[in-house]
């Protein structure tokens, strides 16, 4: 009897410590698989869909810098930078051999299917602007040198000759950053590079967001100081291109010449703005607007935002005052103390 | 507390600590040196260890003369039209390099204080 009831309590027992463990066993399945997982985040931080590639080259007259992130960066910065110089050798106007030189020398067939369709584009900007950005006026610009450097300041004679006669060349200087910004960013894009920041010499392109998902944060140089900075702007996916005449002057007699020649004044535009950053998806628009708006002044600017709205803006007066469109509200940060918000109109 | 219970409470403190290791020591280590490349047409110059200099080092790459100190490296004089290497001053952080064009001059800090923005649209 005794040893019956102990076999029972036995019996018992087993059960209990059978059920305990199958118990136990899945208990420490879930509480294996939390610090796996951690473990596998620790791992993350050397994983290869963050680890980035940088390349960078003289092109455009600039220096260029492209960094793409994840498995594909290496081949896609390399592309970007044979991109940038096929473009170079086919867009520029001062060497021999490219195509705009060839148009400029005469030779009206010289434009490639891609060049023309840049060019077409560059003048629907220039036409949309009232023409305060046109590509045809590089007479203009050779006159006064910004081209190769041999600045001088031409006659009023030699500058209305200049405005009154029909150009038949062409500058694809306003575009041809931008639109190699659109052409490597749209590569990227195929290649499947979801995180890259393309700096072209000022020109900002971005593809996708930072590789942790956060947007890019850009900082608009300070017109006076070339060390600090207007304030910063967030962005995804978009061009973010700055134009101000404190990039490339020359001084004579104790008068300082930028190199953002109005094209109907034919002399550097007095606009009462010292810098334009246009912020929009495409670069050719971003690089020959931030010229255009530049030319135009605060408020023709703000009244072509008014009605196209394709693109935001940042301006800076010679008032030391910021004025931003209405979609930059929420991603703009002042960061300078020599400037104040503007009033918005 | 049961055994099991402990022993992955353990591992979880392990591991917590593990990462805050790894943060304070990614977050110390880029302070600790601050290094300055020079690159002419793409190649590397120099290469100087800015955290380290006793005091103020100079030297001249092609047309320009570069001043480096513990606080900074900058261009002081170039023999270019457009200044504009000089006009930009001393950089103190991995962001914007200084550039001089025509010579085909880049002057960066590569390890160091990183500023609080990815890019500079001039």
């Amino acid at each position: 009897m005794f040893i019956l009831v102990d076999f029972y309590s036995f019996s018992f027992t087993i059960e209990l410590v059978i059920r305990y463990i199958i118990y136990e066993t899945s208990v420490t399945m879930k509480k294996t698989i939390i610090p796996l997982l951690l473990c596998l985040l620790l791992l993350g931080a050397c994983d290869k869909s963050t680890e980035s590639f940088s390349t960078s080259t003289f092109a455009m007259d600039t220096y260029m810098k492209f960094t793409a992130y994840g498995r594909h960066g290496q081949s896609a910065v390399d592309e970007a930078i044979e991109t940038v110089h096929e473009l170079d050798a086919r867009l520029s106007v001062t060497d021999s051999a490219s195509e705009i030189y060839a148009y400029n020398s005469g030779d009206s067939d010289a434009l490639g299917e891609e060049t023309q369709a840049l060019v077409d584009e560059a003048l629907a900007i220039g036409a949309r602007t009232d023409w305060a950005v046109d590509i045809r006026i590089y007479p203009l610009v050779r006159a006064w040198g910004f081209t190769t450097e041999e600045y001088r300041v031409p006659s009023q004679e030699e500058i209305d000759e200049l405005l009154a006669e029909e150009s038949t060349m062409l500058d694809l200087g306003a575009v041809a950053k931008g639109y190699a910004g659109d052409l490597i960013a749209a590569q990227m894009r195929e290649a499947g590079v979801s995180s890259a920041l393309l700096e072209l010499s000022g020109n900002i392109h971005c593809v996708g967001t930072k590789p942790d998902g956060s947007l890019w944060t850009v900082a608009i140089q300070d017109p006076l100081d070339p060390s600090s900075y207007v304030g910063t702007v967030k962005i995804a996916d978009m061009a973010v291109v700055t134009s101000g005449g404190y990039e490339r002057h020359f001084e004579q007699d104790g008068v300082r010449y930028h190199h953002i020649i109005d094209p109907k004044t034919g002399y550097p535009a007095e606009s009462g703005l010292v810098s334009v950053t246009v912020v929009c998806e495409s670069g050719t628009l971003a690089d020959a607007l931030s010229t255009a708006l530049f030319v135009m002044g605060l408020d023709d600017a703000m009244a072509h935002y008014d009605a196209y709205g394709d693109f935001e803006a940042i301006f800076v007066t010679q008032d030391d005052e910021v004025y931003i469109t209405a979609g930059l509200t929420d991603s703009f940060t002042l960061l300078s103390e020599r400037y104040v918000m503007g009033a918005q109109s | 507390m049961r055994k099991s219970n402990r022993f992955w409470l353990m591992l979880f403190a392990a591991l917590l600590l593990l990462c805050a290791l790894a943060a304070v020591l990614i977050a110390l280590l880029p302070s600790q040196g601050s290094t300055a490349v020079i690159y002419v047409d793409g190649e590397e110059v120099a290469r100087i260890e800015l955290t380290q200099l006793q005091e103020p080092y100079e030297l001249t790459v092609g047309g320009n003369r570069i001043f480096a100190t513990r606080a900074g490296i900058a261009v002081v004089e170039a023999d270019c039209k457009d200044q504009s290497c000089v006009r930009q001053g001393m950089i103190t952080d991995t962001g914007m390099p200084i550039v001089c064009l025509p010579n085909r001059l880049v002057v960066q800090i590569e390890s160091g204080e990183a500023p609080e923005f990815d890019a500079v649209s001039s």
